[in-house]
């Protein structure tokens, strides 16, 4: 496992009035076996820095890098998981989650993919077709297609905003499962501060406009978590508040030239 | 289907035919050739003519020919011009001004480069059944989901594999939807195609029967070339349903 290091990274976009700054100058280093959540109000940029991590963007300026090596453009080894499903409708959940392999020209491991389809729980499912999927299976039919390949980070944008709010707990424990058994490193982006005190070794809290980091929190709870707990809530306060300081620290749209 | 709509289309046909009766009643003689009967009379005799069946077969064979060379042309055309913008953009007034032009004014040309014979005829079809083929497949290729391309090349694809595992797969539909319209023009080129320079087909025949007063001919080789039509289209609908998602 490796280290994620962001090194500066900024997101310049065009518009009407000129030159919009929609993301940092921004540093974060994610350390091989955290989890770590980043929360933020919907528009503060969490995505578009998701989208660069996952090398679907390309930052304006500043530089990612895995292990002290600059990375740029999408790689397998980093796992991406959408907040839709997004499994190609006319394969089924194993042809899914095999998908990586035959894109790549490699063999499939079979047993691998079946391991790995048992792991997120929906063994029994694999000759179904995607359209037969709940919601919640779906997403971890998705699941399942990033962690075939072993990444060095799973990277998660809201994976489990569109679900209802049952099933979402579910997700969220099924997910620490995988992440306790896989030992894996997650960055997951989320809107929710419950699901950011669920899930996180480590809250990074961002203001909007421009999206920069306004405070880290680490959580040093250990699972399954007690929601009722003092410490629990002393720290999902904190959260909370610093949450409610970001809106303040944030200018409005910052425009950088005309 | 609902037991209604199979008597209204009964009788949608029935209808038509009726119309045809009662116009080829008409005082005028000269419509009155083209009466039903005598057609039906004609359409019987053709099933024991081997002269029909060999026209048949060569129509047949140079729609296949034709449409096979639009497609084999026309689908990759489309897939890069739906895959690269800057493809799209530079093709997207000469191709349109191309297809908007009727594909049998390019007879002369035709006949000019390749002679007399089938080889003008495949081309007059693939002309026509080209452009529907192309736009489709290109319409299919843009419309397919983002997050399909995105979610491959995050599992390591580049443009080939993009292209072949997300895009032609997604495109199929499109592609089909394509040959199909291409099938309705290249029917519709085909005959008058075989009117110009070749002597086989239901277009020749067609000519032929009216140089010799066969006027009963002229109509039941009509009602063959529509029959055929709906036969053509009837199995690509069929497979559209079974590979749409």
């Amino acid at each position: 496992m490796q280290k994620l290091s962001i090194n500066s990274i900024e997101k310049h976009f065009c518009h009407d009035q000129g030159l919009m700054q929609v993301l940092g100058p921004l540093n974060l280093e994610i350390l091989p076996g955290e989890f770590v959540c980043i929360l933020g109000e919907s528009g503060c940029g969490k995505s578009t820095l998701w989208r660069i991590l996952a090398g679907l963007e390309a930052p304006s300026a500043g530089k990612l890098l895995l292990d002290e090596q600059a990375i740029s453009g999408t790689d397998y080894r980093r796992g991406v998981v959408f907040q839709n499903p997004a499994l190609l409708p006319w394969l089924t959940v194993e042809e899914n989650v095999a998908l990586g392999f035959k894109i790549r020209g490699k063999k499939v491991p079979k047993q691998a993919v079946r391991d790995t389809i048992k792991l997120v729980g929906i063994d029994g499912f694999e000759n179904v077709k995607p359209k037969k999927l709940s919601g919640g299976m779906a997403q971890r039919a998705a699941i399942a297609r990033a962690l075939v390949s072993n990444p060095d980070v799973l990277l998660m944008d809201e994976p489990f905003a569109a679900l209802d709010a049952v099933t979402r707990l579910r997700m969220q424990e099924a997910l620490l499962d995988i992440w306790q058994r896989q030992s894996i490193t997650v960055v997951f982006i989320t809107h929710d501060i419950d699901e950011a005190m669920a899930l996180a070794s480590r809250v990074v809290i961002m203001t909007p406009r421009p999206g920069r980091i306004a405070a880290t929190i680490d959580i040093p709870l250990s699972h399954p978590r007690m929601r009722a707990d003092d410490e629990f809530l002393h720290l999902r306060g904190l959260v909370a508040d610093e949450l409610v300081k970001s809106f303040k620290k944030s200018p409005d749209r910052e425009l950088i030239c005309s | 289907m609902k037991p209604t709509a199979i008597l209204f289309y009964a009788a949608g046909c029935f209808g038509s035919l009726l119309l045809w009766w009662f116009f080829s009643q008409s005082t005028d003689s000269s419509l009155h050739r083209f009466n039903p009967f005598d057609t039906w009379s004609a359409l019987v005799s053709f099933i024991s003519m081997p002269k029909f069946w060999q026209g048949l077969a060569e129509s047949l064979q140079r729609l296949a020919v034709g449409i096979g060379i639009a497609a084999a042309i026309g689908i990759p055309v489309g897939i890069v011009i739906g895959y690269s913008s800057i493809v799209f953009e530079l093709t997207y007034i000469p191709f349109q001004f191309v297809r908007m032009i009727s594909p049998l004014s390019w007879t002369p040309v035709a006949i000019i480069l390749l002679g007399i014979g089938s080889g003008p005829v495949y081309f007059l079809v693939s002309i026509a059944a080209l452009w529907p083929i192309v736009m489709n497949t290109a319409a299919g290729v843009r419309a397919a989901d983002r997050q399909w391309i995105e979610v491959a090349q995050c599992l390591g694809a580049g443009h080939l594999q993009t292209i072949w595992f997300v895009l032609i797969r997604s495109t199929l539909p499109h592609i089909l939807v394509g040959l199909q319209l291409a099938l309705g023009v290249a029917w519709i080129v085909l005959v008058p195609a075989e009117m110009l320079g070749v002597a086989s087909g239901l277009g020749y025949m067609i000519l032929d029967a009216r140089d010799v007063n066969d006027y009963a001919s002229v109509m039941a080789l009509i009602l063959v070339i529509g029959f055929l039509g709906i036969c053509l289209d009837l199995p690509l609908k069929m497979l559209l349903r079974k590979i749409s998602f």
